[in-house]
């Protein structure tokens, strides 16, 4: 059997690393982070870290008696257990592939994206974004559905687990603090702990209910469109729906430009966002939507003929959207985003009708 | 849209010779349209006698503002001592088919310029690179920018 | 082909935004020192060594560590010595300079951008190996450690106007869109952070051109 090289070719003064090595060089440091993670687990419940486990003999006194310690403490070997187990994945899934081929099984087609997002740039236009994840939904009456940006469910989601999660643990405080007052003993810092502990708990809580109430009650917001990608000059029929219960005091509609432009240096990575461009497309007031039905209606959708087309690179971009700002009568007005790809204008047309310029200012006939 | 473009490059310690690459375009405004054709030629002076490794010409896209840089090579050609290069000093030209994309944007914090880029290698290593900014697309340049909404 | 007599390439202008990161990013500009003079690369270099092959360059966010760092690698190149950059963003990053190192030959300056990151395992690691395979080593970092060091980089407005009057058309900027108010009060805005005021300037800059 032939062990990989250590060291690759020589190349001048470099030399190609071995993939190969590496790759097993890696692999036993997580190996050694999943092994630090089992022992440090171990030592804990086992109670031969110092701390233990509750007891319900009355007769319990010295070990488990700071049993709480124990769960949080159980926080660190499961870090180390999920970093080293998932770099231990990640390396015997690449085992023996080539970069690109990772990269294509990653999904990541396209070597260039926006702010790390694997960007695929569209057949035969350089620097522009595909708009594939645009046209995937068709439409109930137009030819395509645009999804939403950043939904608020993801949020909801979110915001859901982390209420459940973290109340989780309080109620495990909380049951280990009630059985230390009945055995007559009161653990102060547990107690002061649980405080805070309870106190977020039902912060939590408050915000997810508060979100899920706005989210059911202000319904969900539906664009349409006639086609996709747009060009500049073109014209698009494009359908809005509005669902809820009672009424909005008005729902806006707008068209925006915005540049995103991210810069990494040392440890900062800094992403600036500039709105540069806005339109007003229509504006409905006093929208009623009935209770089970929701709000409909069309719009045309004019796109400026010089506008710039929607650009993608590693560290920079240009993005279009649709922009709908609903002003519910008795909640909070809520803004939702739709995404929309723009493509360059007909560049034959254009190239022609620079020709036909040319031609005529020399004195020919286009 | 600024017409215009930078002229200069970096230049090694202890250089003598101070070029300068002039670029003629075909078009006098340097504005053109996607897929339309440019031609260029372009001419070197104040190489002071100094013997040239190589030149290489580029048209390429890149961006500018308050993001990294990023760029994308359109054409590129090397021409190195091998390959003539008496030929091609102190002067060259090229035409090309330019892409459909991306436009010339002048942005607020992003831009995307397209420029000819001409790069010396000297006998000793040096080298001395020239960019000189065109148009494509005629697009407008951003305004102000606005509140945002959300 | 017919070419027109088309403007004269002599009559070169500077385009665009003197403060963009193309001009302003690590490596772009020329290092110097709070009174805004050049730094000797050369001597700094030369120092690495009498520090026993490591050393580090200190001081807080934005204050110029980066684009020392890259300087004094690309003088470090022309000199003819092999030269590996590496940004740490994690302790995970400890692989491939663990990689660098093994795969470096002796002698080697390895440049490591936000040394911190590594964490102190990591960092006691990565040193014990560069001893090992006798490569030099310099770091950024925002505070001191086991590392000597090079060079402790502070801001002061002077450097900052220096910095300014260096980049393209830094001339015209006098009684043009920038002046030298706006650049001490950038300074002052930004608490000395120059990549900070740099942005601030670069805003300015497009406000004022626009005609905001």
């Amino acid at each position: 059997m032939k062990l990989p090289r250590l060291f690759g070719k020589k190349r001048g003064h470099r030399r190609t690393g071995s993939e190969a090595w590496g790759s097993f060089a890696e692999g036993l440091f997580y190996s050694a982070l999943v092994a630090a993670g089992l022992l440090f687990g171990g030592t804990v419940l086992t109670g031969a870290a110092g701390v233990g486990w509750p007891r319900l003999d009355a007769n319990d006194s010295g070990a488990g008696r700071n049993w709480w310690l124990a769960i949080l403490l159980l926080l660190i070997p499961g870090a180390l257990l999920a970093f080293g187990g998932s770099g231990l994945v990640r390396i015997l899934s690449g085992w023996g592939k080539s970069q690109e081929r990772r990269a294509a099984g990653s999904g990541s087609v396209s070597l260039r994206g926006a702010m790390g997002h694997a960007a695929e740039e569209a057949p035969g236009h350089p620097g522009v974004p595909t708009c594939d994840d645009l046209v995937n939904s068709p439409g109930t009456i137009l030819r395509y559905r645009l999804p939403i940006e950043s939904p608020e469910s993801w949020t909801l989601l979110g915001l859901g687990l982390f209420a459940a999660l973290w109340n989780a643990v309080v109620v495990v405080l909380a049951v280990g603090a009630g059985a230390d007052l009945l055995r007559g003993r009161t653990d102060w810092l547990l107690l002061a702990l649980l405080a805070g502990f309870v106190a977020i708990g039902i912060g939590g809580v408050v915000l997810f209910i508060r979100m899920l109430v706005l989210t059911t009650a202000v319904g969900p917001t539906q664009v349409e469109i006639s086609d996709h990608p747009l060009v500049p000059g073109g014209s698009y029929d494009m359908l809005i729906g509005q669902g809820g219960t009672g009424s909005l005091r008005s729902l806006e509609l707008y068209l925006e430009l915005e540049e995103f432009a991210t810069f990494r240096q040392g440890t900062d990575t800094r992403t600036d966002r500039a709105v540069v461009w806005r339109e007003g497309v229509k504006t409905w007031t006093d929208v009623p939507i009935a209770a089970g039905g929701r709000f409909e209606t069309h719009v045309t959708l004019s796109i400026p003929p010089s506008a710039m087309h929607s650009f993608a690179s590693e560290h920079n971009a240009v993005k279009w959207r649709v922009v709908v700002i609903g002003r519910p009568d008795r909640w909070p007005a809520f803004v939702r985003v739709f995404p929309l790809v723009i493509f360059p204008a007909d560049a034959t047309a254009v190239a022609d009708a620079a020709f036909d310029q040319e031609t005529l200012a020399a004195g020919g006939t286009a | 849209m600024p017409q215009g473009s930078i002229a200069g490059g970096s230049q090694g310690s202890g250089s003598t010779a101070m070029p300068r690459v002039m670029v003629h375009f075909d078009r006098p405004g340097r504005d053109y349209a996607p897929r339309q054709q440019l031609a260029v030629r372009h001419d070197i002076e104040g190489l002071g006698g100094e013997p040239l490794r190589a030149v290489e010409r580029s048209v390429l896209w890149y961006t500018e503002g308050k993001g990294e840089e990023d760029l994308g090579v359109h054409w590129f050609e090397r021409i190195d001592e091998t390959e003539g290069l008496l030929a091609v000093s102190p002067w060259g030209e090229f035409t090309i088919r330019l892409p459909m994309s991306p436009l010339s944007y002048e942005g607020l914090i992003v831009k995307v310029r397209w420029c000819v880029r001409v790069r010396i290698f000297f006998a000793d290593n040096r080298d001395f690179v020239s960019e000189h900014v065109f148009d494509v697309g005629g697009i407008s340049p951003a305004r102000a920018p606005l509140e945002r909404l959300e | 082909m017919s070419l027109q007599a088309s403007e004269s390439a002599a009559v070169e202008r500077f385009v665009g935004n003197p403060f963009s990161t193309r001009h302003t990013a690590p490596g772009r500009v020329e290092p110097l020192d709070r009174e805004g003079e050049p730094l000797d690369l050369g001597k700094l270099l030369d120092r690495i060594a009498r520090e026993g092959g490591r050393a580090a360059i200190l001081g807080r966010h934005g204050r110029g560590k980066t684009t020392l760092l890259h300087r004094l690698a690309e003088t470090a190149e022309r000199r003819g010595d092999r030269v590996v950059r590496i940004r740490v963003r994690s302790p995970w990053d400890l692989i491939p300079i663990l990689n660098s190192l093994a795969g470096s030959p002796s002698g080697s300056l390895i440049c490591i951008d936000s040394w911190e990151q590594l964490g102190g395992p990591g960092a006691a690691i990565a040193l014990l190996f560069a001893r090992l395979r006798r490569c030099r080593l310099v770091v950024t970092a925002h505070s001191g450690g086991d590392l000597p060091p090079l060079a402790v980089c502070e801001t002061t407005p002077a450097l900052l106007a220096a910095i300014v009057r260096r980049l393209p058309a830094g001339d015209a900027l006098d009684g043009g869109l920038i002046d030298d108010t706006d650049v001490a009060s950038a300074f002052e805005q930004s608490s000395g952070d120059i990549r900070e005021a740099l942005f601030r300037l670069y805003d300015l800059f497009e406000e004022r051109r626009r005609g905001l």
